[in-house]
């Protein structure tokens, strides 16, 4: 293995851990496809995505599901980062 | 200055550094090597041991200088008298005080009479047999018979020859000593003694009326054993009573004198310089000293007390340095000595680094071995603590990872991947109310993970504040307020949940 490999492959892995995504797919008939994307960057950089194949009557509680994994994810990493600074500064 | 005056301005210099440097090692009790002779005591040991010691063990005291003590005794021994210890005197004082030797039967002259020299030889083989003290005295305790049994086994009167001889010529040197000797041995050792009404001095013995006939019957008969002759083979020579009070000086043949006075007194530059010098206090300190065989008791303190004193002829210290072969001989020994001086210095200084050297390792290795032990540990403690961790964390996140569980038969389902990403499935049927129960496990989720983060992190605290409160116990009060409010928080959301 080359070390840029390497060096790609922490990269990959950190950009994975730091970063959250959320992606909600529609079971449509025609096939599954991407109703719903939010990505978190550690800086609270967020990038939304919503697709048109929505239905209408549905988008609002989509919506809600969405946005509460979203907020759990946030949370979540809230709660790991807290416990690994309390224990590397206590 | 000339090389010469350089060194003999310097040799005394070295000398009194030696004496700095042992005095110094006896101060302060550590190792003394051998007293290294000083570069003069070859040229002055044989006079010192063979003319000023025997002298002052003859009972000439050392304190006359070697000079008037060999007058002295030149005078009693009715030698020439030059104060010049020649060959003559020496080889007649070496008689008088070698126990080992026959006393010299020269010394008696022709009416049996002794010279007041074999006198004190004779004193001096008694005092030698604890059989008198210094002054002469028989001594009042009788002494140890297996002592004195075993000094007359070393004694050597004359032998049956010059007994002979001296029969021959109608005199008895050898039988008169011997009798004399044994008689005093005698009075101090056997019941004989009783009949002598008493002490009998030294001088009284020989200058006083002869005993009674039993007595001297008695002491015949000890001397006869004494010398395994009969007592019928000493009847021929038996002594004519000497003179009382009288001493005839043995004419000897005058020695010339091998060289003048005051060559004599140059080459005594140190111990007997000092004639008038009083080397010790009290008489009875210098008969103790003066008759005490171990010549080293007698020579040291005098030289000391001399060189304390500063009573050393300068002059005729500096006429010693500036003879040629003496001079040689005493700074070839000096050499000598200092090399002797650099080598021990060389082996101190070196036995002191290696210490040293040897003390500093054995520090470094305690030190480098408690380091590593101390790095190993801490860091053995370390990790083992991050992999605890780290396993409660993937143990948290194996738990809260996976399929968000939502009522049987719904359309929607809802997963957690274990770096928190999530995953929706909505069907194309599915209600809203379907979605609103997803949206409400994701919320939980969410809590029990922030809950079971909180806790791990409560956890760890409690492990650490436990291991503080073991090395710190005052520790634990502000530590447990400390942690009391995130107590109340976490219990609080987990009745929320």
């Amino acid at each position: 293995m080359k070390l840029r490999d390497a060096l790609d492959k922490l990269e990959a892995a950190v950009d994975d851990l730091v970063n959250i995504e959320v992606v909600t797919t529609l079971d449509l008939p025609e096939g599954r496809t991407v109703a719903l994307a939010t990505r978190v960057s550690p800086d609270l950089d967020a990038v939304g995505f919503m697709s048109d194949a929505v239905p209408g009557a549905l988008a609002p509680s989509l919506l809600e599901a969405h946005q509460a994994a979203v907020d759990a994810a946030l949370a979540s990493r809230r709660a790991y980062v807290q416990l690994f600074t309390d224990l590397v500064f206590p | 200055m000339s090389l010469g005056a350089t060194e003999a301005a310097v040799t005394p210099a070295i000398l009194r550094l030696s004496e700095g440097i042992l005095r110094s090692q006896q101060a302060l009790e550590l190792h003394v090597p051998p007293e290294p002779d000083p570069p003069y005591a070859e040229h002055t040991r044989p006079v010192e041991q063979e003319v000023g010691g025997r002298l002052a063990e003859l009972g000439y005291p050392g304190s006359l200088g070697l000079a008037e003590q060999t007058r002295r005794f030149q005078d009693e021994a009715g030698l020439p008298v030059d104060g010049v210890p020649g060959p003559e005197t020496l080889a007649l004082l070496d008689a008088l005080t070698n126990f080992d030797e026959a006393l010299p039967a020269e010394l008696v002259g022709p009416t049996g009479a002794r010279s007041p020299a074999l006198d004190r030889g004779l004193l001096h083989r008694l005092h030698r047999l604890a059989l008198v003290d210094a002054r002469g005295q028989l001594v009042a305790t009788p002494p140890d018979p297996a002592l004195v049994e075993g000094h007359l086994a070393r004694l050597a009167p004359p032998g049956p020859q010059a007994f002979a001889a001296a029969g021959a010529r109608g005199v008895h040197p050898g039988a008169e000593l011997l009798f004399d000797v044994h008689s005093l041995a005698e009075r101090a050792t056997l019941p004989v003694a009783q009949e002598a009404g008493g002490p009998l001095s030294f001088a009284t013995a020989y200058g006083g009326p002869a005993p009674d006939p039993a007595h001297r019957e008695a002491l015949r008969r000890v001397q006869a054993e004494l010398m395994g002759l009969d007592p019928e083979d000493l009847e021929g020579v038996r002594p004519p009573a000497p003179a009382t009070g009288t001493r005839v000086r043995p004419p000897l043949p005058p020695v010339p004198p091998a060289a003048s006075e005051e060559d004599g007194a140059d080459f005594l530059p140190l111990a007997f310089a000092d004639p008038d010098r009083a080397l010790f206090d009290t008489p009875a300190a210098r008969d103790e000293a003066l008759h005490e065989s171990d010549e080293d008791r007698l020579v040291a303190p005098a030289f000391q007390h001399l060189v304390d004193e500063g009573h050393i002829r300068r002059k005729q210290w500096t006429r010693f340095m500036k003879d040629p072969e003496k001079f040689a001989k005493g700074k070839e020994s000096a050499r000598g000595w200092l090399g002797r001086l650099w080598r021990r210095v060389q082996g101190a200084v070196k036995r002191a680094i290696s210490k040293t050297v040897e003390f500093v390792r054995s520090v470094g290795r305690r030190a480098k071995v408690a380091l590593s032990s101390f790095f190993r540990v801490a860091l053995q403690r370390i990790r083992a603590f991050f992999r605890a961790v780290g396993k409660a964390a993937r143990a948290v996140v194996d738990f809260v990872a996976g399929r968000i569980r939502v009522s049987p038969g719904s359309t929607v389902s809802g997963r957690v991947l274990p770096d928190l990403d999530s995953r929706l499935l909505v069907g194309q049927d599915s209600s809203p109310a379907e979605l609103e129960e997803l949206a409400r496990a994701f919320t939980r989720r969410g809590r029990v993970i922030t809950v079971a983060a909180a806790l791990i992190g409560l956890v760890v605290d409690v492990f650490q504040l436990a291991a503080t409160a073991a090395a710190v116990p005052f520790s634990l009060v502000p530590r447990i307020l400390e942690l009391w409010p995130r107590v109340r928080a976490l219990a609080r959301q987990l009745a929320a949940l």
